[in-house]
């Protein structure tokens, strides 16, 4: 029911929400979207810049992600090709949330990437993407690594995530960047 | 003679040639403006200027990818301007393009064409 | 690097994270491609239509139902459009809503927004009006409507709901979900299928 879609999405404060295949040219247009919205509001300038910019990050992250997808083998309950995208605004700050499937065999790897990132203060990110910068890695893990690593920056803030287990062979992997509004 | 009307399309508002020493008349784009009767103003205008010495024929096309309903309004008012002045003698004729897979954009083009009585043409554009 | 990392880092999810996947999959499973609250302005409907644009184009679409789902969508928004002026001018809660749905080969276009509790009355009449109509009367009245000298934001509203109709052939789904003396929220549902080319 219409109605209590739009009182969740008040509840959450979400502002946009989407499900689907993430394209390039959908990623531009959602954050055209999202920056008149952004403009609309008159929100402050800086802050304006500082969350177009995690939206930019996170979407162009999940993007890549998808769009380096190997061919697995179609799994019938999952469809690994689509995506979450969610913004919300609350009382302090901006969230940007992006969730797709992963191989539960790289649940480990992930989460350990994230917990690296967010032991990190803000001069050891810089170290830390320089560092994987320079192992002239370009395999899609190395910058999948570097793409966090952005988001965590750009946000000034520790990112939030989430594994929810799906089926044998799929989990949903949920990231959250948050930008303060004050 | 009148100064032609250019007005360069952007992604909500339509292109804008009059153009009366070469008999062009065109109106083609978008038209979902954030304010449509401001936009519309500065045609109408035009228009009224027009009227005063228009050409003994008036070739006017209109090539419209979709509008909203306040620009459907302001549209009809630019028709109707345009009917008068083939009421007054010099002859107007208005083609209506609309594209093959546009069902509204035809249906459209027949309601105006059912409320005016000035030549009103509809083109189908095949690919 | 604190041990507890992983306590931490959860401390800083806000309530939607932890609701993510039940969001993903019930958007999934209800075929919800996208929802959007907020104030829309027409910068807002622009890049709304490339987002469907490129949406439908992903999808295969044929041309025919794309340019209807197109049309349908560029008029359902009109209705919870609100111009600059007036958003600035009164107090009234204009956030609206939009979700898009697809259901097999036939897209679902939702528009949710508030009107004035003493407006309903009239509002559903004229749904009910429209939804009898023949796809020739909704023609005529349309015409009707277009050429009336009045020019007011209800003008422009019903227009836009006959447009609707005429548009997706088919009936037009509403609802009216009572708040408060002053306010009601009123979704409105377009549904264009193959019955609509």
């Amino acid at each position: 029911m219409t109605y209590s879609y739009y009182k969740n999405m008040q509840l959450n404060n979400i502002i946009f929400v989407y499900q689907g295949e993430v394209t390039a040219d959908l990623v531009s247009s959602i954050l055209q979207m999202m920056e008149n919205k952004l403009d609309g509001d008159g929100e402050d300038k800086k802050i304006k810049k500082k969350v177009f910019n995690v939206m930019v990050e996170c979407l162009q992250n999940v993007y890549h992600h998808l769009d380096t997808l190997e061919v697995v083998n179609p799994d019938d309950d999952v469809n690994d090709r689509t995506a979450l995208l969610m913004i919300g605004k609350e009382e302090n700050d901006y969230y940007v949330i992006t969730g797709n499937h992963i191989l539960n065999n790289r649940v480990s790897n992930v989460r350990e990437r994230l917990e690296k990132v967010n032991g990190c203060n803000k001069d050891e990110l810089k170290t830390l993407y320089q560092s994987i910068l320079n192992e002239g890695s370009l395999s899609e893990k190395g910058t999948a690594g570097l793409g966090m690593i952005d988001i965590a920056r750009k946000s000034g803030q520790k990112l939030g995530y989430d594994f929810h287990p799906v089926n044998e062979k799929y989990s949903f992997f949920s990231l959250e960047a948050k930008v303060s509004r004050i | 003679m009148l100064e032609p009307l250019k007005i360069e399309p952007t992604h909500k508002t339509p292109k804008v040639y009059f153009d009366p020493a070469n008999n062009i008349f065109e109106l083609s784009g978008r038209s979902i403006p954030e304010d449509s009767v401001g936009f519309y103003k500065r045609i109408l205008d035009w228009i009224d200027d027009y009227s005063a010495g228009p050409n003994d024929k008036t070739d006017f096309k209109f090539e419209l990818e979709y509008f909203n309903t306040s620009s459907s309004k302001n549209i009809l008012e630019l028709l109707k301007k345009l009917e008068k002045i083939h009421q007054g003698g010099k002859a107007v004729h208005i083609s209506w393009y609309y594209d093959e897979d546009d069902e509204d954009m035809e249906e459209t083009g027949q309601d105006y064409k059912a409320l005016l009585s000035v030549p009103l043409e509809l083109i189908m554009k095949v690919y | 690097m604190n041990p507890n990392t992983n306590e931490t880092t959860r401390t800083y999810m806000s309530g939607s994270l932890s609701i993510t996947y039940a969001t993903y999959k019930d958007m999934y499973d209800n075929n919800i491609i996208f929802g959007y609250r907020g104030i829309v302005t027409s910068d807002f409907v622009t890049s709304v239509l490339d987002i469907m644009e490129e949406r439908l184009e992903e999808e295969r679409q044929s041309k025919k139902l794309a340019k209807k789902v197109f049309n349908v969508m560029v008029e359902s928004l009109t209705n919870i459009y609100v111009d600059e002026d007036k958003r600035a001018k009164d107090d009234f809660d204009h956030t609206a809503l939009l979700l898009v749905k697809r259901v097999n080969d036939a897209y679902r276009v939702t528009t949710g927004s508030y009107v004035p509790t003493r407006d309903v009355k009239a509002l559903k009449h004229m749904l009910d009006k429209i939804n009898c109509m023949t796809h020739d009367e909704l023609k005529l009245y349309y015409q009707e409507i277009l050429q009336l000298e009045d020019a007011t934001a209800s003008g422009l509203t019903s227009l836009a709901i006959i447009d609707l109709a005429r548009k997706s052939k088919n009936k037009l789904v509403y609802n009216f979900k009572f708040e408060s003396e002053k306010i009601t929220f009123f979704t409105l549902e377009s549904e264009i299928s193959q019955k609509s080319l």
